[in-house]
């Protein structure tokens, strides 16, 4: 838990809301601008910023897997252009564009989800001071995945004793039958533990006017300052370099 | 000094967030289980999804269900399993319109408008995460193309999940799970 044991590098050290707007300004700005070199840009820019959390294997593997994309786009271009050669005719923009978009976009998410690992997201709910009404769900959504993984596994082992075999074949060729045996068990077991979590809380007595969040809400340090201008300046080369603003 | 009664009483609010824990994790394990891009787990996985989201708006028939299940769920999805923020929009708008226009024709007490909503705020969801697909891909429209096939299978896999969200519904008044 890098938040608890200070370990943490400087993305992580950002406010929530900070990384939170990068990923905004970049997803809505990248709509706007369609020069390769801008895009090329801000790509590198936003591979910066999700190398900086160290998780080299896991970059590595969505950079792969989107250079197979490109590849494969790449190769059916290829073939288009002996059909129709007048679509080379505009540069190399409209080849790599839709790739350097994804690939800014898979950065800063990348970037804001590995900042954000189960242990943390409860802290990052407690920053962003949501309403109850937010707060609560998103708590019990978050505290029960690993819960429903655990009863997920206990209703194979069932099926797996029924004499099932619950492999991509089955599920393939027996959908209706793989839905029943797996789902209808889930279903059964998470409403009741609804209810039993309901009376818990009605027990406890929470309720929205009991609920207190938590302090330390203060302003943006220099850092998130830094970061969101520094988002805003990239962006706005980009947009300027496209023509978008003057 | 009275204070006067939340809109949302804490049992609906665990309900919403435990159907959106349900559907994120069934939905990953069922396209896990397919083993990529199987049209078949595709069309399972927005199956199961609709079922439970039925059943959600059946268990808490009220307004504003479908937008504070699209908020968690896309809050979740943009911190834990990497959704995109023009996604999360996407899936926002849908909940709101959904939900307005369920009140607008009081809908949450006919199982036949429910379905109706359910099934639009899936299609305007899926439809505005084409629209940001189209302009993030719009010099390779063959790229598009591609995409909007996935999402029209996907979209398939939802409308069979309406009558199948409705039998489970049948199934669970009748054994007194869903009372309302």
């Amino acid at each position: 838990m890098p938040v608890l044991s200070g370990t943490e590098n400087w993305i992580q050290r950002l406010d929530v809301k900070t990384r939170l707007f990068i990923a905004l300004v970049f997803s809505v700005g990248i709509i706007f601008i369609n020069t390769w070199e801008a895009l090329t840009l801000l790509a590198v820019a936003g591979l910066g910023y999700s190398a900086a959390h160290g998780r080299f294997k896991i970059i590595a593997l969505v950079h792969a897997g989107l250079l197979v994309l490109f590849c494969l786009a790449l190769l059916s271009v290829q073939v288009l252009l002996i059909f129709m050669p007048g679509l080379g005719d505009d540069g190399l923009g409209p080849f790599i564009n839709p790739f350097l978009r994804t690939m800014i976009l898979a950065n800063v998410v990348l970037a804001l989800a590995l900042s954000c690992r189960t242990q943390e997201l409860m802290e990052t709910f407690r920053q962003l001071k949501l309403p109850f009404f937010i707060y609560l769900p998103a708590t019990v959504t978050v505290r029960f995945i690993p819960g429903f993984i655990h009863d997920i596994r206990q209703i194979r082992e069932s099926v797996l004793i029924k004499g099932y075999r619950l492999n991509l074949f089955f599920i393939t060729f027996h959908p209706l039958l793989a839905m029943r045996l797996l789902l209808v068990p889930v279903v059964i077991r998470s409403l009741r533990t609804a209810d039993e979590l309901a009376v818990a809380s009605e027990l406890k007595g929470i309720r929205q006017e009991s609920f207190v969040t938590s302090g330390g809400f203060g302003l943006p340090g220099y850092a998130d300052l830094f970061a969101g201008v520094t988002a805003l300046c990239l962006m706005g080369a980009g947009l300027w370099h496209s023509g978008v603003v003057q | 000094m009275k204070s006067a009664t939340p809109y949302w009483k804490p049992s609906e609010l665990i309900v919403i967030g435990i159907f959106t824990a349900l559907i994120k994790v069934s939905s990953l394990l069922t396209a896990l289980a397919g083993g990529g891009m199987n049209p078949v787990t595709l069309v399972l996985k927005n199956t199961v999804a609709t079922s439970l989201l039925i059943l959600l708006v059946h268990k808490v028939p009220k307004f504003g269900v479908l937008s504070l299940y699209a908020l968690i769920n896309s809050l979740f999805s943009l911190l834990m399993m990497s959704g995109n923020p023009m996604g999360v929009l996407g899936t926002l708008l849908g909940g709101v319109t959904c939900d307005v226009v369920l009140r607008l024709v009081g809908g949450y007490k006919n199982p036949w408008w429910i379905l109706g909503g359910v099934a639009g705020f899936d299609f305007f969801s899926r439809l505005v995460s084409l629209g940001y697909s189209f302009l993030l891909y719009r010099e390779q429209t063959s790229l598009f193309i591609v995409g909007t096939i996935v999402v029209t299978l996907g979209y398939l896999g939802c409308l069979i999940g309406l009558g199948t969200g409705s039998v489970f519904v049948k199934e669970l008044k009748h054994a007194g799970i869903i009372r309302n």
